[in-house]
């Protein structure tokens, strides 16, 4: 009755492709890791440049909305008429003005 | 027989498992220490974070300074071949329109390290980091940008190249505004390119904190372009002007000419770079007398209404002869600040004690810096009364043997108006961390009090009576009411004072009943008329109608009423008309009538958005100058058009029934 060695060297064949399967997991790991980081690290400059163009941008809208740019536009291009004193304002109550309508009607119709 | 076989190969994998375990316990054990030394040396870098810099921002938060990242490129000339050269030369040429000549030139040295293009803004340098070559490589650098240029330059100074804030609040608030870089650890490949990053040996930067100003952006603008113009107007080899609030000490606009553009500081000398409002002083002349009036009437030493003798303008005083501009026989307090009489304040001032005088002087900041949070304020010159010769008080009294600055002038014309209490000039109203967070609030500091209210509203009328009556004529304003005092005096050059250099300034403010704003406009050497009244009050005038036009709103309540109503409604019959605008004519607008499509209308007397739809509709360009009403038109009208004319027209302002136009 002799003992077969396939078993023993199936067993260490099978140990061998485990740690090997496991370092080479490992080792997709780590450069999955390692290309996560400097994903990240794209990121976080694509994030700082994005971040400075709406600081740039903000800069330059203010610069467009500034009342002296367009007053000097709206004088000089467009010939416009600065009004120093503040508007007339005329305010109505849209429902009186229909009640009296309704009552002048009533009245002379 | 399968059994030696198996041992064959049991053997071999326990040989070749000895030999790998004998290998590693080689590596990691044995020499463990050696090599990691020199992975660790190879392989991994220090890599420093740079930290954001702070933004700056005016009052009303508009953004004056901010940031941007620049990418600087590199040659290795012991790494880069001469096939790699060419071709980077090549790529480098057709993207900034320079000869490849240019490039191989720069690659040619024997330096180790060439800097092939510097600060390439992102959008463009993304495409050329992709060139992978060795020796090749790039940098990012953080680029200042200084949103309008040469606005503002020495109240904000500028960045050099090591990161380093030089003048203005960048050299003052460095430390606050650079925060703290940060580093982390990198891994590197052969080519020294980043193979990943250390995470838990990142130490983050502290991004600089956010300084918001005092300083008015518009008001900035209008007084530099103001000044540059009387500047030019003049002839004056240099000018400085200051606005400030008097109640609080904040500056709203300082501005020398010549400036410099911070973004590009390295084309211009020291003395345009240089903030001549804090570091260069000069002898104030007349503007210095309200002073000396200001602690008499203090002191109760004289009346307004009292006369003094005023020699018919020739005045000797112990062996010194002062003369005055205009000869007088005689004035009252009142028209001796008027006149800007030399004589009417040097016999005034004999009245006060020499040590009171002085303390007074002392009171209003002279001869001490206003510690304004700027770099290079000097502390002008006032020396003490047991250093005056027995003519000392007399030449102090109307503004000579001592020096000020300007900045030091206005803070102490401040404190003669805002009910007599002097502040320190302030530049900062608060700063604030990256995220948000308040870190300091800056308050008006009050000083001291130097002269007492009555005073103070002494000095107001009296300085409203100069631009009324007075030297300042040309800074009187129909809009609101105006007070001030010009000042003109000569430059001491080599060891005497010279009769061709004048300092010409004039300090103004308004409204007279509640001064919001102050302001000094200081000409160096002008060469078409040297007076202050002359060449620094009509500049004050311009400023003052352009803050106000510019902030109705705010001055609602000073402005005129009369004026006001006029200014928006004349009557049919009404003979008002601007004294100082005599030139502007008076036209009925007419509206432009297009008869043909192909022949040119009428465009004189219309208003200029009526011409430009006109021209539009007919297809044709157009170039204006000035603004108001059409004065004149390149292209006669009723002449036949042909489509590729371009059309010139003039316009100035003029005063028409019904509306003011521009």
């Amino acid at each position: 009755m002799k003992k077969s060695s396939k078993p023993l060297i199936f067993l260490l064949l099978t140990l061998l492709l485990i740690v090997t399967a496991f370092a080479l997991v490992s080792v997709g790991i780590k450069l999955k890791y390692e290309q996560l980081i400097l994903q990240k690290d794209k990121a976080e400059k694509t994030y700082k440049v994005e971040d400075q163009k709406k600081i740039k941008l903000t800069a330059e809208y203010q610069t467009v909305i500034a009342e002296e740019r367009i007053v000097t536009i709206a004088k000089s291009e467009l010939g416009l008429i600065r009004n120093i004193e503040s508007p007339f304002i005329i305010k109505y109550d849209n429902d009186k003005i229909e009640r009296l309508n309704e009552t002048l009607k009533a009245k002379y119709e | 027989m399968n059994n030696s076989r198996a041992l064959i190969v049991i053997a071999s994998l326990i040989i070749f498992f000895i030999a790998l375990v004998t290998k590693l316990v080689n590596i990691q054990i044995l020499h463990a220490e050696e090599y990691s030394y020199d992975a660790h040396r190879q392989q991994t870098g220090v890599e420093k974070i740079q930290a954001d810099r702070g933004l700056i921002y005016d009052r009303n938060n508009v953004l004056l300074v901010y940031n941007r990242s620049d990418i600087s490129f590199y040659a290795d000339l012991r790494m880069l071949k001469q096939k790699d050269k060419n071709e980077i030369a090549k790529i480098f040429a057709k993207k900034f329109n320079k000869n490849t000549s240019y490039y191989l030139n720069l690659m040619k040295g024997t330096k180790k390290t060439v800097n092939i293009e510097k600060k390439v803004p992102v959008e463009i340098a993304s495409a050329l980091k992709k060139i992978k070559r060795s020796g090749f490589f790039y940098k990012e650098e953080p680029t200042r940008v200084y949103h309008y240029d040469n606005l503002a330059s020495h109240v904000l100074g500028y960045v050099n190249n090591e990161n380093q804030g030089v003048m203005g609040v960048s050299e003052y608030f460095d430390e606050e505004l650079n925060g703290e870089d940060g580093s982390r650890l990198i891994q590197k490949n052969a080519l020294g390119g980043m193979v990943t990053v250390e995470e838990e040996d990142i130490n983050s930067a502290v991004p600089g904190d956010d300084f918001y100003l005092t300083i008015d952006k518009g008001y900035q603008f209008i007084l530099e372009d103001e000044l540059k113009k009387g500047a030019e107007e003049y002839g004056a080899v240099s000018g400085t002007g200051i606005i400030m609030n008097p109640n609080t000490g904040e500056v709203l606009a300082l501005a020398n000419i010549d400036d410099f553009n911070p973004n590009e500081y390295w084309k211009y000398n020291d003395f345009q770079r240089r903030n001549r409002a804090l570091t260069d002083t000069y002898e104030p002349g007349s503007t210095f007398k309200s002073f000396t009036i200001a602690s008499l009437i203090d002191q109760k030493l004289c009346r307004l209404d009292e006369k003094l003798y005023l020699e018919n303008g020739k005045y000797k005083y112990q062996n010194v002869n002062i003369r005055d501009t205009h000869p007088f026989n005689s004035l009252n307090v009142v028209e001796i600040i008027e006149q800007s009489s030399n004589i009417g304040v040097s016999k005034l001032v004999q009245r006060i004690d020499d040590e009171k005088y002085f303390k007074y002087l002392r009171g209003f900041g002279f001869g001490n810096s206003t510690s304004l949070t700027l770099p290079g304020e000097t502390a002008g010159r006032l020396r003490k009364p047991t250093e005056w010769s027995k003519v000392s008080k007399v030449y102090l009294s109307f503004g000579y043997e001592i020096s000020v600055t300007p900045l030091q002038m206005l803070a102490g014309y401040c404190a003669l108006i805002n009910g007599g209490i002097l502040y320190e000039p302030q530049l900062v109203q608060r700063q604030v961390s990256a995220n948000g967070n308040l870190v300091y609030e800056f308050s008006p500091k009050e000083i001291r009090r130097v002269i007492s209210t009555e005073t103070s509203d002494i000095m107001r009328d009296l300085l409203r009576g100069v631009v009324k009556n007075g030297t300042g004529k040309k800074a009187f304003s129909e809009l609101i009411s105006v007070g001030g005092k010009t000042g003109t005096s000569q430059k001491f050059v080599d060891g005497s004072y010279s009769k061709q250099h004048y300092n010409s300034s004039f300090v103004g403010f308004f409204p007279v009943e509640n001064p919001q704003v102050i302001c000094l406009i200081l000409l160096n050497s002008p060469d078409q008329g040297k007076y202050g009244g002359l060449v620094a009050a009509p500049i004050f005038k311009n400023i003052t109608e352009r803050i106000i036009q510019s902030d109705v709103e705010k001055y609602q309540e000073y402005i005129n009423p009369d004026l006001m109503k006029n200014l928006k409604f004349a009557e049919n019959n009404s003979e008002y008309q601007f004294q100082n605008k005599s030139s502007i004519k008076q036209v009925s607008v007419k509206e432009v009538k297009i008869s043909s499509k192909y022949k040119m209308p009428d465009l004189v007397n219309c208003q200029i958005k009526d011409a430009i739809y006109a021209l539009t509709k007919l297809g044709i360009k157009y170039k204006i100058k000035g603004s108001g009403i059409i004065t004149s038109q390149s292209i006669i009208p009723g002449k036949k058009l042909t489509g590729n004319e371009i059309c010139f027209l003039e316009c100035s302002e003029v005063y028409i029934k019904g509306a003011s136009f521009y």
